[in-house]
């Protein structure tokens, strides 16, 4: 196994790197035969490494503790099941599986485009070919996974007890998957600026993949915050960590890129910046793998550190240093394009989104950079802690909620007097919002949440109320009028689905972050406490071991109302890796979760920490309902389905040409429009 | 404009503010010493458990916030507090996405009244 993996990776290495040269001399000569043969080696690069993978996995399944990457995590006594996901629950591995994903999402997406778009396709192969085989020269120099130790232990140290965990089996592949997506919108924007063919087709080319890479991004943090909620104890699922917040700059980019997208498609303007934008999102992505594998910045995720550092951050620098020198060689040919007419517009508010947006991911990139730099410089410690994220995020999370709305109900152009008055409900409803929630609330940030958050849900409301409304005048009904709209409008009213998800979390982020109890208490058995409405006895310890750790049970009642319930902390020791790690137990309803940690023990004494977290649930919830929408936006158009004919409404000065125009550049961003080019 | 008076009404002090609340607040503007990058208030080392008790008794004591978060710059260094002090290089975090959010939206809004034209009216939506 060992040798055919090692073989298989140096094998990758090669094919990637024919691959590049290959597509290159494609790219300059325009050679068809280059061309293939620069994709197949592209596409063989992926197949060698898909092998390593599954000769690690093997050897994980089997035991091999000759390895010292079996050895050190994994043991005997791990299912089957987390000794297979020990393929990403560290550094080298992980390193392996992100190759064989770039290499086969780009085969794929190059595979897509290569008729259509064969001289971008040349060139992105290049690019995403060089990708590869950067990581492809860590594995089989730097970071070997298949590395041998001198003495096969008996039994391995077992994986990190925090992984073991449903949520580690999903966070990582999601994530590796939203930046690896990435790179394929990356590499076609580097192939429109060499080649010179800016017109657009490279966006739409991409826009696929980069929704669902910010799908998987965002999938991927809602579940990060779930298995921290579950696995860490400490009574959140976002702390604003160095790691997290790798993650979270790449999807702020990315959403403000979904945004302003559309606004090119449209107008054709603000080319330079979607490409900036592309770019940027994608270097972040890197920098985001960069902080998760070198451990540059202390966190919670600091499962695998090691000697890369360096040869990455050269990478990143030479990435963001090429990329921004073409786009600055191009830059002439970058016309800022037709401007549209009035700010009181959609393209309006999707721009000052796209500003709000970057201004947050560069508020979270600078707080998560500046330990390191601070300590480069000064040579000090610092943190930058969650006060600092909060005080950021709620003015511009409040300026997000507030443009969600208006792009929803302001049209494109130019908002006259009647599109302005269809803001009349939507402001009727943050008034009264604002009102109820000023007598009851009281606390002004919840209060400004509150109508921020009603005045962007009103719009959306108004948006499906004008589908079905439309539905009932055309005599196809309420839900008819609503299937037309995700039928005709798909990526529009999949995009609301969205938002609506995205204010169930924002309603659960506020009540979990604005009404917090907690306590903390030292007691004997049968004392009871108090936290927030509920009271809490303390029945005494109970104790255990699993082949792996030696356990200590809390047994706590909880009394809510009549009924009582009981809940069990657990603190678990893993002597060979000499690790704590406190399991919280959990009360989880739509109200609020009750949570709590056995912290320290001594006899049958313990420390206990208990919390009353509102509305947790609604996070969780928000995120799938967001997700959903994501799907509906990936889903394909059904074949057969051509030039939406939209639905007639009176409309004194349409503008047909331009309709038909637009449509037919959303059929061809679905991909299923004809295609333009020859095949050879 | 209404909601706005609505805000200004809505922002009187929280009176009576448990004691609970007031340990948590400090808590999570402390650095857990001995963790990895969480708070004192996130942080489940022993070490922290010890500080949240220090940050009861002290202000159960009658110290204010700042004098609590003092105590504790005095004891662990300036690299204690969870978010920099607004000076020097701390400045920076304020003043970077400051900086991004009202260049960009000048920018955006320096386009928009360039192109301020009398044509152009609404358009029907598409897809």
């Amino acid at each position: 196994m060992r040798e055919l993996g090692q073989l298989a990776i140096v094998l990758g290495g090669l094919c990637c790197g024919y691959s590049a040269a290959a597509s290159a001399w494609a790219a300059r000569a325009r050679d068809s035969r280059w061309r293939e043969s620069g994709f197949r080696a592209l596409a063989a690069s992926a197949a060698w490494l898909a092998l390593a993978c599954g000769a690690l996995v093997v050897a994980l399944l089997q035991h091999d503790f000759r390895l010292e990457y079996v050895a050190r995590n994994s043991a005997l006594a791990t299912p089957w099941w987390y000794r297979a996901t020990a393929l990403w629950g560290a550094q080298a591995g992980s390193l392996l599986f992100w190759s064989w994903l770039l290499a086969t999402v780009g085969s794929v997406a190059v595979a897509r485009q290569r008729h259509a778009h064969p001289e971008l396709s040349a060139v992105a192969s290049t690019v995403l070919a060089l990708l590869v085989a950067f990581f492809v020269a860590l594995l089989a120099m730097v970071e070997q996974p298949f590395r041998l130790l001198a003495f096969a232990p008996a039994d391995g140290k077992g994986l990190n007890p925090l992984l073991e965990d449903p949520g580690m089996v999903a966070h990582p592949p999601l994530l590796y998957l939203g930046f690896v997506g990435l790179a394929v919108p990356y590499a076609f924007a580097l192939a429109a600026l060499v080649t010179r063919k800016l017109d657009g087709s490279w966006l739409a080319a991409t826009r696929g993949w980069a929704t669902a890479s910010w799908l998987a991004l965002g999938a991927g943090l809602v579940v990060g915050g779930w298995w921290a909620y579950r696995t860490l104890g400490w009574g959140g699922y976002w702390g604003w960590d160095p790691v997290e917040n790798a993650a979270l700059v790449p999807w702020l980019l990315c959403t403000a890129y979904l945004h302003s997208a559309v606004v090119q498609e449209r107008r054709g303007a603000f080319v330079a910046w979607n490409l900036t934008l592309v770019v940027l999102s994608f270097v972040a992505a890197l920098v985001g793998t960069f902080l998760t594998r070198t451990g540059l910045v202390v966190s919670v995720h600091t499962f695998a550190q090691s000697e890369i550092g360096p040869y990455f951050l050269a990478f990143v620098a030479v990435v963001l240093a090429g990329s921004l020198g073409l786009l600055a060689w191009r830059w002439d040919e970058l016309r800022a394009g037709p401007a549209p007419p009035s700010v009181a517009s959609r393209e309006g508010a999707f721009l000052f989104n796209n500003v709000v947006f970057v201004g947050f991911a560069a508020a979270v990139l600078v707080g998560t950079l500046y330990p390191a730099v601070v300590q480069a410089l000064e040579g000090v410690q610092a943190f930058v802690g969650p006060p600092y994220y909060l005080a950021v995020s709620v003015p511009l999370g409040l300026a997000l909620l507030v443009l969600m709305g208006l792009g929803t109900t302001l049209p494109w152009g130019r908002a006259g007097r009647a599109a302005l008055l269809r803001l009349r409900f939507p402001l009727f409803a943050t008034l009264v919002v604002a009102v109820a929630a000023g007598v009851v609330l009281r606390r002004p940030g919840v209060v400004a949440a509150a109508a921020a958050v009603a005045f962007a849900l009103a719009n959306t409301l108004q948006a499906f109320g004008d589908a079905a409304a439309h539905g009932v005048r055309s005599g196809r009904g309420l839900l008819g009028g609503l299937r037309d709209a995700f039928r005709w409008r798909r990526r529009r009213y999949a995009g609301y689905v969205v938002h609506l998800g995205v204010l169930v979390m924002v309603v659960g982020i506020v009540g979990s972050h604005g009404y917090v109890r907690e306590r903390e208490v030292a007691v004997r058995p049968g004392e009871r406490f108090r936290v927030g409405p509920y009271t809490l006895t303390y029945r005494g310890l109970e104790r255990g071991a699993t082949p792996l750790a030696e356990v200590t049970r809390a047994v706590v009642e909880l009394r809510e109302g009549g009924t009582s319930s009981v809940m069990q902390p657990v603190r678990l020791y893993y002597p060979r890796r000499d690790q704590v790690v406190s399991r919280p137990a959990i009360r989880s309803t739509l109200r609020d979760d009750v949570y709590v940690v056995l912290t320290a023990f001594e006899g049958d004494r313990a420390t206990v920490r208990a919390w009353v977290n509102p509305l947790v649930r609604w996070v969780w919830a928000g995120g799938l309902v967001a997700g959903l929408g994501g799907l509906l936006l990936l889903w394909p158009e059904r074949p057969g389905v051509r030039i939406p004919s939209i639905p007639p409404r009176p409309s004194p000065d349409g503008h047909p040409p331009r309709r038909a125009e637009a449509a037919r550049e959303v059929v061809r961003a679905l991909g299923s429009g004809p295609r333009e080019g020859s095949r050879p | 404009m209404a909601v706005l008076c609505l805000l200004a009404l809505a922002a009187k002090p929280v009176s009576a503010e448990g004691l609970d609340d007031r340990v948590r607040a400090v808590a999570s503007r402390l650095m857990c010493p001995v963790c990895e990058g969480r708070t004192v208030a996130e942080s489940t080392s022993q070490l922290a458990a010890q500080m949240r008790a220090v940050i009861r008794e002290r202000l159960a004591r009658g110290d204010s916030e700042e004098e609590v978060l003092r105590y504790f710059v005095d004891r662990y260094g300036p690299s204690a507090l969870a978010t920099p002090p607004a000076r020097g290089l701390g400045l920076a975090l304020w003043v970077v996405p400051v900086l991004v959010v009202s260049a960009g939206a000048a920018y955006l809004l320096l386009r928009f009244r360039g192109s301020e034209a009398p044509q152009g009216e609404e358009e029907e939506d598409a897809p």
